[in-house]
């Protein structure tokens, strides 16, 4: 995935130029060390509601990164769980500098197709993180506060008739891996697709629950075979929505219930239709006012 | 799946050294371990964990904010403490909602508690944990919370969990020793 700023590259953004890493940085680094286990790693990315973890050295410096998507690639290669996060970890460390501008963090996310980097001092200590989270949280906040988005310019004016609905934003193609698959299978549609979830079908096409990276790892955790059906591991009820509901009551559901993405359905929801994402909800909603293009983050899939 | 780090190390000071009216140096923590403790199983659901704690702290007649988890075999493979269970329960998006002043977040401690449900000890228990010796010296237990900032120690003898210290145990009794001896 591509993330792009427009006023990167056309007339500058007047947000964006005026803002750096350490204004919309999170100043807290989870780390282990390289020699910590795997299962260990799992215990603190479930625990801490994080999706990688930096890998510190003997001298506390940045020495690599464990994802989800790598652990889930050592139980995929039948790693033990007892395995040194140094066996796995990803190297190097993609890094920023408190000072940087916001606009060229984005642009490193860009260049190395990641979603967050890990902000460093000059001593080269890791002291925080930037991600793309974050860094929606702040383009919604200037937009709420700008004199010429739509809240403050039409106050009187239907909230409904400018309301931005589900089916406008989701994708309409939906990756979903039967009952009777394995969770070995279903790591191979998570790994093909780039996806952090994917949705599990009865065999006559009915949603039945959802797989993600975070039931794969636990499943790691706790022992269970990858020959196993993902009818073991999966979790349910998927979290879902009608195709007609507004994007900010999508976004307050996705909030609600810790998830990347909702699930669409417009008749039954039996039968999905479309996968709506944080990120693709929240792109939109920051810069749907269109009053100053700088403030809207692309997305290109 | 877990470890424990026995504490060998032998106290800092010889025993004898340590001695004020001549009562100290018997002092181990065997005699300011709790024996009577609640324990947890890896595969407990949170949700029933956190019931635990409430149960716990009822019979206790204190506030509980850690308990060791126990598998079938009665080896001791981890402690969940009430900051293991705070880091799970905060919300993930929790600094986004600050900018977003117009969702409203009603209605989302339910959403915690389902999730809690699903979750079991063993997922995120701490593994990494200290234990001490049952004939350990009380000064050799209190450097070693001081050094590690611990504030609840399980007391292991001959490999099996006898009982645990918790801080404030230690020093009040700390308290009434060094009172009877003014």
């Amino acid at each position: 995935m591509d993330i792009t700023l427009p006023g990167t590259t056309g007339k500058g953004s007047p947000i964006f130029s005026k803002l750096t890493v350490r204004d919309t940085m999170r100043r807290r680094v989870v780390s282990l060390g390289a020699t910590d286990s795997i299962a260990m790693a799992i215990a603190v990315l479930i625990k801490h509601k994080l999706n990688s973890l930096l890998i510190h050295d003997n001298n506390d410096m940045p020495a690599g990164v464990v994802t989800k998507t790598e652990i889930a690639g050592a139980y995929y290669a039948g790693m033990s769980p007892a395995t040194p996060l140094g066996d796995i970890m990803g190297v190097p460390v993609i890094q920023c500098a408190e000072d940087n501008s916001l606009e060229a963090a984005l642009v490193t996310m860009q260049h190395h197709a990641i979603h967050r980097l890990y902000v460093v001092n000059t001593a080269g200590l890791a002291v925080g993180t930037l991600a793309y989270p974050d860094i929606v949280g702040t383009l919604y906040r200037h937009c709420c506060n700008c004199p010429f988005g739509l809240r403050r310019r039409n106050p009187g004016q239907d909230v409904e008739k400018v309301r931005y609905t589900v089916q406008e934003v989701m994708t309409s193609s939906v990756i979903s891996v039967s009952s009777n698959s394995s969770i070995q299978e279903s790591i191979e549609q998570l790994a093909a697709f780039g996806l952090g979830a994917v949705l599990v079908e009865s065999l006559d096409g009915k949603a039945l629950g959802v797989i993600s990276k975070t039931d794969i790892i636990l499943a790691y955790k706790r022992d269970i075979n990858l020959e196993e059906s993902v009818a073991t591991i999966f979790h349910s009820p998927v979290a879902a929505c009608h195709t007609t509901t507004a994007l900010e009551e999508a976004i307050q559901q996705m909030i609600f219930s810790e998830v990347g993405r909702l699930f669409c359905y417009a008749d039954s929801a039996d039968h999905i239709t479309g996968v709506l994402s944080l990120s693709d909800a929240a792109r939109i909603r920051s810069g749907s006012c269109q009053a100053c293009s700088s403030s809207r983050i692309e997305i290109k899939k | 799946m877990g470890y424990h780090r026995v504490f060998q190390q032998a106290p800092l000071w010889p025993v004898r050294h340590r001695c004020i009216q001549g009562g100290w140096a018997m002092i181990t923590a065997r005699d300011i371990m709790i024996t009577g403790f609640h324990s947890l199983h890896p595969e407990t659901s949170l949700a029933a964990a956190i019931q635990r704690f409430k149960e716990a702290s009822t019979d206790a007649g204190r506030r509980v904010f850690g308990m060791m988890v126990i598998d079938d075999q009665a080896n001791l493979v981890g402690i969940l403490s009430m900051y293991d269970i705070l880091l799970f329960i905060q919300p993930k998006h929790v600094q986004i909602w600050g900018k977003m002043s117009d969702i409203d977040i009603s209605g989302l401690l339910d959403t915690t508690l389902k999730k809690c449900r699903k979750l079991q000890v063993g997922d995120i228990m701490t593994t990494d944990i200290l234990t001490i010796e049952a004939d350990a010296h009380i000064f050799a237990v209190l450097e070693l919370m001081n050094r590690k900032h611990i504030r609840r120690l399980p007391v292991i003898d001959q490999g099996r969990v006898v009982g645990i210290v918790y801080i404030s145990d230690l020093f009040f009794h700390l308290v009434e020793e060094m009172s009877e001896t003014q």
